[in-house]
């Protein structure tokens, strides 16, 4: 296989790891603060942070098609 | 199709005590996502589960040993089918094994399974429900009277699943040991929750579940033998000398192991909060029993998490109430808590491991208020 392609492709699956990782860490948000999931400062933070990091790793996906 | 669940814990606060300690974390539901297929573990497998290196499931079944003070352990696919291995290289079918009488009924299943008849160490009865380690000399006596020899083997549910006892496992082995019987101590509700180690209690086989206590998404268990027991136990095949037998060759060959290797550093670092998680439990009973008309069933001051509650308030609430028994799951659904039996309102069983003290209060208030109704 061309080396580039390998490459991409790993990265591919390696982003989507990446998300699948990220959403679990957010359940885990939820969880601690079920059920009326009122989130104080640091957890937001920490949820944007999350979203943020998503949100790159599934344009990473969306650049590579 | 549809897979979703009813009691979603991202939603609701889930309090049935056979889910509360199996909750998996991130860090497992990671490492469950990478492992989903089947026979994902055996990539490098040689013909031995528990000598596979890649991943380190042989590094992992001797630290699961050394954290359980076992001479040697093996995955099961949970504590039930520990108990029948136990049973079932230990006694001879027709043989006779004594077991509390709080026993879990899966025990019954396993020497029943194992073609053996039980003999049951009879429970201090209300309000206590224990089981008092001198009840197994009583029983042993019982048992040579009716049958002309010793039990092959004693079996002690370290913490029950009706009343959330936690019974004195180094009195029994004691006794036990004294008159020459060997001891499996079925740590389902305990290890995984609070330090337990099999040496140090004097019992000489051990059986636990990944799903129920250790936050493990199963099914998944092992089960683990000190001492000469570790031979008979893990006996190898004749015919396929790689094998062992009990475990029929291989045991939880996916993400089921991988979830419970994953789950072992978190578990040895929330035992240690284990004194934390007693007292959260103590002041829960307080608070409910302060409603008026509810009562903690079994040893008090609480020394597990589970709980059973009499509860004659909501029963009498039930009575006059549109939804009859319904009414109580229902209001608690509506207030975002989940896990208790719907219809039930007589009595309940609950626990309270794992949650916050804010979470804590907040069911309070919310059995508060419904007690209002």
């Amino acid at each position: 296989m061309d080396p580039a392609i390998k490459q991409r492709n790993k990265q591919r699956v390696d982003q989507t790891f990446r998300v699948i990782d990220l959403m679990e860490d957010i359940r885990d948000i939820w969880r601690e603060t079920a059920p009326l999931q009122e989130i104080d400062e640091a957890r937001k933070e920490n949820l944007l942070n999350k979203i943020k990091k998503a949100r790159k790793a599934l344009d990473g996906i969306e650049a590579s098609l | 199709m549809s897979y979703e669940r009813v009691a979603i814990d991202e939603l609701m606060i889930n309090l049935n005590p056979l889910q509360t300690a199996g909750r998996a974390s991130a860090a497992v539901r990671k490492a469950v996502a990478r492992f989903s297929d089947g026979y994902s573990v055996c990539d490098r497998c040689e013909g031995v589960l528990h000598d596979i290196e890649k991943p380190d499931i042989k590094g992992f079944t001797a630290e699961l040993a050394e954290f359980i003070g076992a001479d040697r352990v093996a995955v099961t696919m949970g504590a039930r089918e520990g108990k029948f291995a136990v049973m079932h290289s230990v006694a001879n079918p027709g043989d006779t094994i004594v077991v509390d009488g709080n026993a879990h009924y899966t025990t019954f299943m396993a020497a029943q399974r194992a073609g053996l008849e039980t003999f049951i160490v009879p429970g201090s009865g209300s309000p206590e429900y224990s089981i008092p380690p001198q009840g197994y000399a009583e029983a042993f006596e019982q048992c040579k009277s009716a049958t002309g020899k010793l039990p092959a083997l004693a079996l002690l549910t370290h913490v029950d699943g009706s009343y959330g006892n936690l019974s004195d496992a180094a009195a029994v082995a004691k006794v036990c040991h004294d008159a020459g019987v060997p001891v499996v101590l079925n740590a389902a509700y305990s290890a995984g929750r609070m330090p337990v180690n099999a040496r140090e209690l004097g019992v000489d086989f051990i059986v636990a579940s990944g799903h129920k206590s250790f936050g493990a998404s199963g099914p998944v268990g092992f089960m683990g033998a000190v001492g000469e027991w570790a031979d008979r136990l893990f006996r190898l095949s004749p015919t396929h000398p790689k094998k062992n037998i009990e475990l029929l060759g291989c045991t939880a060959r996916g993400s089921n192991i991988i979830a419970l290797m994953t789950a072992l550093p978190i578990v040895k670092k929330r035992i240690l909060n284990w004194p934390a998680e007693v007292e959260k439990t103590r002041r829960f009973v307080e608070g409910m029993e302060k409603i008026g008309d509810i009562f903690q069933e079994g040893v008090k001051p609480k020394q597990h998490d589970l709980i059973r509650f009499d509860t004659p308030l909501y029963h009498r609430i039930g009575e006059r109430h549109r939804k009859r028994g319904y009414f109580l799951s229902s209001e608690l659904a509506d207030r975002g808590i989940t896990g208790l039996k719907p219809g039930q309102t007589k009595w309940f069983k609950v626990s309270t491991y794992g949650y916050s003290d804010a979470q804590i209060d907040y069911i309070l208030a919310s059995f508060a208020e419904i007690a209002e109704m």
